[in-house]
């Protein structure tokens, strides 16, 4: 084998520049997918928790398409799918501001939020009915007893799942490659296809994934014990 | 002060309390007893409307509580209630358990509230748990706390179901002492109970109810005597032999 090791020709100059911008382009792809998902998993859960079949059966739907269809043909959907529907006008005024990854994080933050909504709804349920009723017999009103008693549980309990989602939707952000936003992934192709430096471009996008992943469980751990519920 | 007139309920089709007509008052201590699903739990359950009634009218100081304009929240902030299994909140130190009520009902600040809940904890004998969490105390203690979260809102009537059965037999007399020395204060309370020593000694009243019916009302020396009603002594003795 005649291919040597460099990853100085990667690590300066342009190449850097655009493993910075990925790096930037897939941290803001997480943060902001992870918000709105997060927001939108609190009033799926919410919506559900209530007793009217109509909008239960509507987000039983939005979950189950979202954890049954895979996140790329999502991000398709959302890229391909919902410019058909706009007027051109608008499509040329979002593709000149960068519409791949507007759609990138909502085809994100949609699908996360089905799987931490059903997180929430799962910790909900491992609380017992008990609870409520302490709640009530203190003379606490319906929304007083879930502010005050069962959601402080519930996001408790749900906390290690959570973050296991997290975990995942920082990995889940390289799919956006697939609808050309040129996040850590997509860069690192593209500078694997100008340089032929294919191990190094690679190795490098591999190891910032993975310092960032760990981070991620570190957190993970940290904060699962921190607020550990602990029920005798 | 607490008046059942009539009062019948049922699970489905299942009647589970049956015309049931008897007064509690003020300041008295009533134990119920019976076997399992007599209704004992239920019954107590009404008073504060854990569970509706079909019939019957349900008074508390005189307000009928299943009237249209009572709040049931209201309602309930007058009347202590205190599980078997004590229900403490896991999330939140004994102190702040004890807190709740103040806090979140009377919308008091930490700073207000904590007062009155660490005067409240050292009248339970607990006030050196305060920053314990409910799951690094014993189960005693436990229910200790949750009888001074009930007491918080200076309610007038204590309802108790079965506040020393899920205990270990060595913290049943804890408890006990702490109700003992709450009946004598005053306070007017129900109290669910097998423990037929506390009832001998502390209540003004002793209820015995049977397949969803209150068999025998009668004062604990009546009661305990020779003279009982004959479905209590086969109780008693059953008692006495698990003993």
């Amino acid at each position: 084998m005649g291919y040597q090791l460099d990853f100085s020709k990667i690590l300066q100059g342009e190449y850097l520049d655009l493993i910075l911008q990925g790096i930037q382009t897939t941290m803001v792809l997480f943060v902001l997918s992870w918000f709105f998902g997060l927001l939108l998993a609190i009033v799926l859960t919410v919506v559900r928790a209530v007793e009217f079949r109509p909008t239960q059966l509507l987000v039983a739907a939005f979950v189950e398409y979202h954890r049954n269809v895979p996140v790329l043909i999502q991000l398709f959907v959302w890229y391909f799918g919902f410019a058909v529907v706009l007027p051109d006008a608008v499509n040329e005024y979002l593709n000149d501001i960068g519409a791949e990854i507007g759609y990138a994080i909502v085809a994100l933050a949609l699908n996360k939020a089905a799987y931490m909504s059903e997180d929430f709804r799962s910790g909900m349920r491992s609380i017992h009915p008990a609870q409520m009723e302490a709640a009530r017999s203190i003379g606490l009103t319906y929304l007083g007893a879930m502010r005050w008693v069962i959601l402080p549980q519930a996001w408790r309990l749900a906390l290690p799942a959570l973050l296991g989602q997290t975990l995942i939707l920082f990995k889940g952000t390289s799919l956006a490659a697939g609808i050309g936003v040129a996040e850590l992934s997509y860069q690192a192709r593209y500078i694997e296809e100008q340089s032929f430096r294919i191990f190094e471009a690679y190795g490098i996008a591999t190891a910032i994934y993975m310092l960032i992943s760990f981070v991620i469980m570190w957190l993970t751990s940290v904060l699962s014990d921190r607020f550990r519920l602990r029920v005798k | 002060m607490i008046e059942f007139q009539a009062v019948s309920k049922w699970f489905g089709s299942l009647k589970v309390i049956k015309e049931i007509s008897a007064t509690v008052d003020k300041g008295t201590t009533i134990v119920l007893c019976g076997p399992s699903g007599s209704g004992k739990s239920t019954l107590v359950r009404t008073v504060n409307r854990l569970e509706p009634i079909q019939e019957g009218t349900i008074t508390v100081g005189g307000m009928d509580i299943n009237a249209k304009s009572v709040n049931v929240n209201t309602l309930r902030t007058g009347i202590g209630f205190v599980f078997q299994q004590f229900n403490l909140f896991p999330h939140l130190t004994v102190v702040d358990n004890v807190m709740l009520p103040l806090r979140r009902i009377h919308q008091q600040s930490r700073k207000e509230a904590l007062p009155a809940a660490l005067l409240m904890l050292e009248r339970v004998g607990l006030a050196d748990k305060a920053n314990a969490l409910p799951a690094d105390i014993s189960g005693g203690q436990s229910q200790r706390v949750a009888i001074a979260r009930s007491l918080m809102l200076k309610p007038e009537v204590l309802i108790l179901d079965e506040p020393t059965s899920a205990l270990d037999p060595e913290m049943v007399s804890e408890v006990l002492r702490l109700l003992r020395q709450l009946s004598g204060e005053g306070l007017t309370m129900m109290c669910v109970t097998h423990e037929m020593g506390f009832a001998r000694e502390v209540s003004d009243r002793v209820w015995f109810l049977k397949n969803g019916k209150l068999t025998f009302n009668a004062q604990p020396e009546l009661f305990f005597s020779s003279e009982t009603h004959p479905d209590v002594r086969g109780f008693l003795s059953a008692i006495q032999k698990n003993h």
